[in-house]
């Protein structure tokens, strides 16, 4: 259609007459509210004061999408979009034509039989949950149409440096499932043997696995008409036999045989889960990307572009450590799926891989890890421990005043705010003795975690923006939290804690200038 | 980007490079924001002080119940809501503007200190509320890529100087890729 109509540069534009007329239907929830005053009208039986009520609420709220309509602008010229709007709270949003990344044509129900159209542009930006950066609800199709060809000459133009902060596409069209695909192409980086399969399996034992186990024992007990953690059960067997203590020591032993069927279901369900997911698991390297294929039931394909790698994380639990397995994710701002339909929010590329595995795959995007032992790590400042037993300290001595004026004798309450501070100041110490981060001038490395363990690197480059947080703990030791702001990915990944706020304030400026 | 960046340029008076914006001393935003502040807090707090106000003398008063704690306690709570931390969010609260990068920095006790380079910055917004429009304040907004903390807030600006820095910003990102 008439792509030629584009809009003058620099000239402000309204939004279509009738998109005035699709503000309508959106009235018509608004009349619900009139409903209370119906059934009082209806009781009274004045029924010319309801249509002078409905008359004037219509008149009011035309009224104001009339204003609403007014007060919209947008207008384009050579290098932003603006979009003015707002009758009480005002806004003005310039979009640079360079940053937007995708423009999308919109047509309801409504707008289809007008004729009209909505134009909502993306433009990279991040945040959680948002839709889209700008939208122009309505303007005619051929107007949108013509919008859309002036700025596709400009996405086309360098759509590779744009790239960068998009996420990760799925080959297949549409979905990520592409069923029964040859092995893909490529140089293969990594691929999951049966034994690896196993192994990795072993190690998705999850307590939710067991908790859910645990209720299936549960369920079989009843099924059986006992229930195998009722004492009077038990009690009743004792007294009629009258083997008390033998049987006090059998139910020691049921107890025991139930845990190790319940920790071979929670196995078994584990490496059921993992072979599902991961079978015949290749990771290749192809010229855009690296390329996932994996599942025995529902095949995925996935490409993730290597232009769209924000970050790298390597986790381990706390018993895969000890063998020496770590996963690999990628952080980009698509999600993966984690083959249960669940979404991620981070590309697995390696499920159960040795760090030198981990090396290889690294190196294909261009990133490299510093070993644990060997690297100049900078440490977090040891008042890092004290932060949560402050606080329960601080509720406890709270508490302890409370109870002193209301009840003294309960007074012993506070002791186990005590005991918890003093847990806190074990698991505070775990906790920091094993963090540790260090920059090499163009990557941001760190290690978090004391039961998951997370390497973090991330390149400079990819930082948008750099927060320093100090609290009146962190005051008081001269210290201060950096807040990375990076594209995807969960919150607080990127924080650094409790380190010396010179340091920090040196390391923010090399970070922002390392892009 | 400058290596060995100056706080200032001697000649234009113009924050160099992220280290200068990081070393600059920060500016105050206008005083209209502390007024819209105060507005804004009274909004809120007033309602709220005539009603506890109310149930203090009417209800606890008429059940014999130990009465005036309530309207003592809520005029306190405005009043400090009103006349004096508006005053300290404002003394608190301020940026530094430089050449390719935006410091904003507010908060007493947990203090927020953000730097966003104006190369990172995918749009920008200018607004004004009811109130802010009262006190001839409007704010700058920055959004960047990043999936948290993406969006900067500056409030309390002059609206031409909020336009002026948007241009500024605009321009800079033209060039980034031209």
């Amino acid at each position: 259609m008439g792509g030629d109509i584009a809009p003058p540069a620099s000239v402000e534009r309204h939004l279509h007459p009738l998109a005035l007329h699709v503000a309508l239907p959106r009235l018509g929830p608004q009349l619900f509210g009139l409903i209370p005053l119906l059934a009082a009208v209806s009781i009274s039986g004045r029924w010319g004061m309801a249509v002078f009520a409905i008359a004037i609420f219509a008149g009011i709220s035309l009224t104001f999408a009339f204003l609403r309509w007014r007060r919209f602008v947008w207008m384009v010229d050579e290098d932003a979009i603006t979009i003015r709007q707002g009758l009480w709270s005002r806004s003005e949003r310039v979009l640079p034509i360079e940053r937007i990344q995708d423009v999308a044509i919109e047509q309801k129900l409504v707008h289809r039989l007008l004729g009209l159209a909505i134009v909502s542009f993306e433009s990279g930006a991040g945040g959680e949950g948002k839709r889209d950066d700008a939208r122009i609800d309505a303007i005619s199709m051929a107007d949108a149409q013509g919008l859309r060809e002036q700025l596709r000459h400009n996405l086309l133009r360098d759509g590779q440096l744009r790239d960068s902060a998009r996420g990760a596409v799925p080959i297949a069209t549409g979905d990520a499932a592409a069923v029964d695909e040859p092995a893909p192409p490529g140089h293969i980086l990594h691929h999951m043997g049966l034994r690896r399969l196993l192994v990795s399996g072993i190690f998705q034992f999850s307590l939710a696995i067991f908790g859910i186990a645990f209720g299936f024992v549960t369920q079989f007990d009843r099924f059986f008409s006992f229930d195998l953690w009722d004492f009077d059960f038990w009690q009743e067997i004792a007294n009629q036999f009258g083997l008390g203590e033998w049987v006090g020591a059998y139910r020691w032993l049921a107890f025991l045989g139930t845990s190790a069927v319940v920790l071979l279901i929670g196995a078994i369900a584990g490496l059921v889960r993992t072979i599902l997911r991961d079978w015949d698991f290749t990771l290749s390297s192809e010229p855009r990307g690296l390329r996932r294929t994996r599942g025995l039931t529902t095949r995925t394909d996935v490409l993730i572009p290597r232009a769209r790698v924000q970050a790298a994380i390597i986790s381990s639990g706390p018993v895969r450590r000890l063998f020496g397995y770590y996963a690999l994710y990628i952080q980009n701002l698509a999600r993966d799926d984690d083959g249960d339909g669940k979404q991620e929010r981070d590309h697995l590329v390696a499920p159960c891989v040795r760090l030198t595995e981990v090396d290889g795959i690294l190196a294909d995007i261009g990133l490299s890890r510093s070993d644990l032992h060997h690297a100049d790590w900078a440490r977090p400042h040891g008042a890092m421990i004290l932060r949560i037993p402050l606080v329960f300290m601080g509720i406890a001595a709270l508490q302890t005043i409370v109870m002193a004026i209301v009840a003294p004798q309960l007074l012993w309450v506070p002791v186990l705010l005590v005991a918890s501070a003093l847990l806190a100041v074990l698991t505070g110490w775990l906790d920091w003795r094993l963090r540790r981060w260090r920059f090499d001038g163009r990557t941001l490395e760190s290690i978090t975690g004391w039961l998951r363990s997370r390497h973090v690197i991330l390149p400079a480059r990819h930082v948008q923006s750099a927060d320093l947080y100090i609290s009146p703990l962190r005051r008081r030791f001269g210290l201060a939290d950096l807040l990375l702001g990076v594209p995807g990915g969960k919150a607080e990944r990127h924080r650094l804690s409790y380190i010396r706020a010179p340091q920090l304030h040196a390391l923010r400026i090399s970070l922002l200038q390392g892009g | 980007m400058t290596e060995n960046a100056m706080a200032e340029d001697a000649r234009t008076g113009a924050i160099v490079g992220i280290a200068g914006v990081d070393a600059a001393a920060l500016q105050p935003v206008e005083a209209g924001y502390r007024r819209a502040l105060a507005i804004r807090n009274a909004i809120l707090l007033l309602p709220l002080a005539a009603v506890a106000s109310f149930v203090d003398a009417v209800i606890l008063r008429a059940n014999d119940l130990p009465w005036g704690g309530l309207i003592v306690g809520s005029l306190l709570l405005a009043a400090i809501g009103i006349f004096t931390l508006p005053n300290r969010a404002w003394h608190k609260i301020g940026y530094a503007f430089g050449d390719d990068a935006l410091r904003v920095a507010h908060g007493m006790w947990f203090r927020r200190d953000t730097i966003v380079p104006f190369v990172r910055v995918q749009h920008i917004d200018v607004g004004q509320g009811p109130v802010e429009r009262m006190c001839g304040v409007a704010h700058l907004v920055l959004h960047t890529a990043g999936t948290h903390n993406s969006i900067v807030t500056l409030p309390g600006l002059l609206p031409e100087r909020a336009a002026q820095m948007r241009d500024a910003i605009r321009a800079l990102i033209r060039s980034d890729f031209a």
